[in-house]
């Protein structure tokens, strides 16, 4: 009965860490665009990210490596040191649309400064990360994160046309203006998969100690937790569609997007909704932080781990400090973090291919795997996979240039 | 290389507003407008509170003032000149709209007016946006 | 202890442990002798970004100038075992493996919490 519990609250904790700021981004401004058209993308980004996920998650158990000693050992030093400069960078940028989203939230709660609030908003964030046992972390991070089901008592209160919701979850194009499908389809796909998450769920499965007992709870973990957590994005989308598209409102901001809330279900609505995406935008800045430290530790082969003290791995620790002050400084700059958020999730979806290819290339190999090396369902699912992610590699730039970053 | 030019072509949008550019500003004018009176009317119903009130409305108004701007200031393409200085008057309006609420963002009878004039505002950038 | 170049290949750029499972590094390159005709023997591991140099053309010798261009050689008779990581007889300060984190952490540790 333990066990189920415990199962049960990571699963909560994972679904309320699902949401970055790429998804809310993404997911609200689709709806406002395309109304309910573009779920179906959504289930695609669902079932890949979970497919990838348990892969990685098995690699880390059997090979007790985490995926960026495997990518290095496996594509070579040279295409490992490209995937680590390209992973640095998306990263980077990703951290610094979290880390300006999370002052945003603190300065639409509290309406101090914003400039004071990055500061703070960094200075909380390395104070959490260094004092706060990391499982409390997800606990933390995931349970607030829950406050976004907000967002489906919102959708439902909207009242969509649930037979326009139905017709949106089945692959269509209905559109004159395909381009913008397109992007936004791409965004979707690359929201829903972003890179840091599987370098940050592989590292801890390896910290955890996970073996090949294991890998029935990683499957499980990796199946309903982002399997309900991808209902969060539905319901994005769907107050998205509901509220701004028939108004012909473009969100452009994180507080549009926390008004979706607030219409339907008022003050309470909106303060629910501000508490989540501060939670979950600052959890994701936690996980892309140590993703970004990470790659580097595990490239290099210094000494890493979310569970170690910060003096048992120093030059891991000093690198996501000077991560998190770059980004600090970054967004000072003034960036919007809104528009950094397209780029980076864009950007990010261009790296896809490096990150996916040497998995599904472990997870195959027998000499790695032995036994637990994919079966059939799980390479139909990773080269089909892989097949879209090229493509969606492929085109990401062109159409962020066509479509002018998602004006049309 | 080729990174920083897509940064750059994507993001680029200075220069002539020709009438694409005042399609999309007009629609992004509109837009504005439109969730300014949905904002509005929250607040006006008491459903929002102070500081979102006061941040919310300050960055809003700043994407209108921003547009107010350079629609104001920049070359346009010949012919359309007259539409796209009313555009920036609109903009205008609608930062002023937004100052407004604020400035008083407890104040449910600023908000009340505030909706209602953004009303018209967002129709006549539909007009332009056609 | 000789190995076949096979081994030897396999074990490149894996992660090294030393003898109490600290991480110290990866096997940036092997030092292989044996002449033309003769059979090639893995004589040490190298570790360190200096070796970066010759792996991957002028990205590889940017990122040996940014991490700082040392090197450290680890004779082959060290390596204790080869299993999912490659495993040293002695700890890592005793190879010079690992000397920038036991630089750091004084530092780190006059901070609260840091050994927590």
């Amino acid at each position: 009965m333990n066990k189920i519990f415990g199962v049960a609250l990571g699963i909560l904790a994972a679904i309320g860490g699902f949401v970055d700021i790429g998804d809310l981004v993404f997911n609200v401004a689709a709806g406002a665009t395309f109304g309910y058209q573009l779920l179906w993308v959504v289930v695609v980004g669902v079932v890949g990210i979970i497919t990838y996920s348990e892969m990685c998650g098995r690699v880390s158990a059997v090979s007790q490596k985490a995926v960026f000693d495997a990518v290095r050992e496996r594509v070579g030093f040279k295409a490992g040191l490209i995937t680590l400069i390209a992973a640095e960078i998306v990263n980077a940028m990703t951290l610094t649309a979290e880390v300006g989203g999370v002052a945003i939230c603190l300065q639409l709660l509290s309406g101090l400064p914003y400039r004071v609030l990055i500061v703070l908003a960094a200075i909380a964030l390395a104070i959490v990360v260094w004092v706060v046992n990391f499982d409390w972390i997800e606990r933390i991070f995931g349970y607030g994160g829950l406050c976004l089901l907000v967002f489906a008592v919102a959708a439902v209160k909207l009242h969509p046309d649930w037979g326009a919701v139905g017709h949106g979850f089945v692959p269509h194009v209905d559109t004159g203006n395909k381009l913008l499908y397109a992007y936004f389809a791409v965004g979707l796909l690359g929201a829903a998969m972003t890179p840091y998450e599987v370098y940050f769920y592989s590292s801890g499965a390896v910290e955890e100690g996970w073996t090949v007992k294991d890998l029935g709870l990683n499957r499980l973990n990796a199946i309903v937790g982002y399997g309900l957590g991808g209902i969060l994005s539905f319901a994005l989308m769907i107050v998205g569609g509901a509220l701004f598209l028939g108004k012909g409102i473009d969100p452009e901001t994180l507080g549009s997007i926390a008004m979706g809330a607030q219409v339907p279900l008022g003050e309470i609505g909106l303060i629910l909704a501000l508490v989540g995406i501060l939670f979950a935008v600052a959890g994701a800045s936690i996980d892309t932080l140590f993703s970004g430290a990470y790659d580097l530790a595990q490239f290099c082969g210094f000494e890493w781990g979310r569970h170690k003290s910060p003096a048992g791995a120093p030059r891991f620790t000093l690198t996501w400090i000077v991560l998190l002050i770059l980004a600090m400084l970054a967004v000072m700059t003034g960036v919007d973090a809104v528009k950094l958020t397209e780029f980076a999730v864009i950007f990010s979806v261009v790296a896809l291919p490096l990150t996916y290819l040497p998995i599904l290339l472990v997870a195959n190999d027998k000499a790695y795997m032995k036994e637990y090396a994919n079966g059939r369902l799980a390479n139909t699912l990773g080269i089909f996979y892989f097949v879209i992610i090229l493509i969606v590699a492929l085109t990401a730039i062109p159409l962020m240039i066509l479509t002018n970053l998602g004006q049309g | 290389m080729a990174v920083v030019a897509a940064a750059l072509l994507a993001g680029c949008n200075g220069g002539t507003v020709d009438q694409h550019a005042l399609k999309q500003d007009s629609k992004t004018i509109s837009s504005l407008a439109t969730e300014g009176g949905l904002f509005a009317g929250q607040v006006a119903r008491g459903e929002s509170t102070g500081p979102y009130t006061r941040i919310q409305s300050d960055n809003l108004g700043r994407l209108a003032a921003n547009l107010a701007d350079a629609l104001g200031r920049r070359k346009t393409s010949p012919g359309i000149e007259p539409k796209v200085r009313t555009a920036g008057r609109l903009a205008a309006q609608v930062a002023e709209q937004f100052k407004a609420l604020h400035d008083h963002p407890t104040d449910r009878a600023v908000a009340r007016s505030v909706q209602q004039a953004f009303g018209p505002l967002a129709d006549h950038a539909d007009k332009l946006a056609k | 202890m000789s190995e076949s170049i096979d081994l030897g290949l396999g074990i490149l750029d894996h992660q090294l442990l030393d003898k109490d499972g600290r991480r110290c590094g990866n096997v940036d390159d092997l030092a292989i002798e044996g002449g033309p005709g003769e059979p090639a023997e893995v004589v040490a591991i190298l570790v360190g970004p200096d070796v970066w140099r010759g792996r991957a053309g002028w990205i590889g010798r940017v990122a040996a100038w940014v991490a700082g261009g040392e090197r450290v050689r680890v004779p082959w008779s060290e390596v204790a075992e080869v299993t999912a990581h490659v495993r040293l007889k002695k700890t890592a300060p005793e190879y010079g493996l690992g000397r920038l984190d036991d630089r750091l952490r004084p530092y780190l540790e006059k901070i609260p919490g840091a050994n927590r």
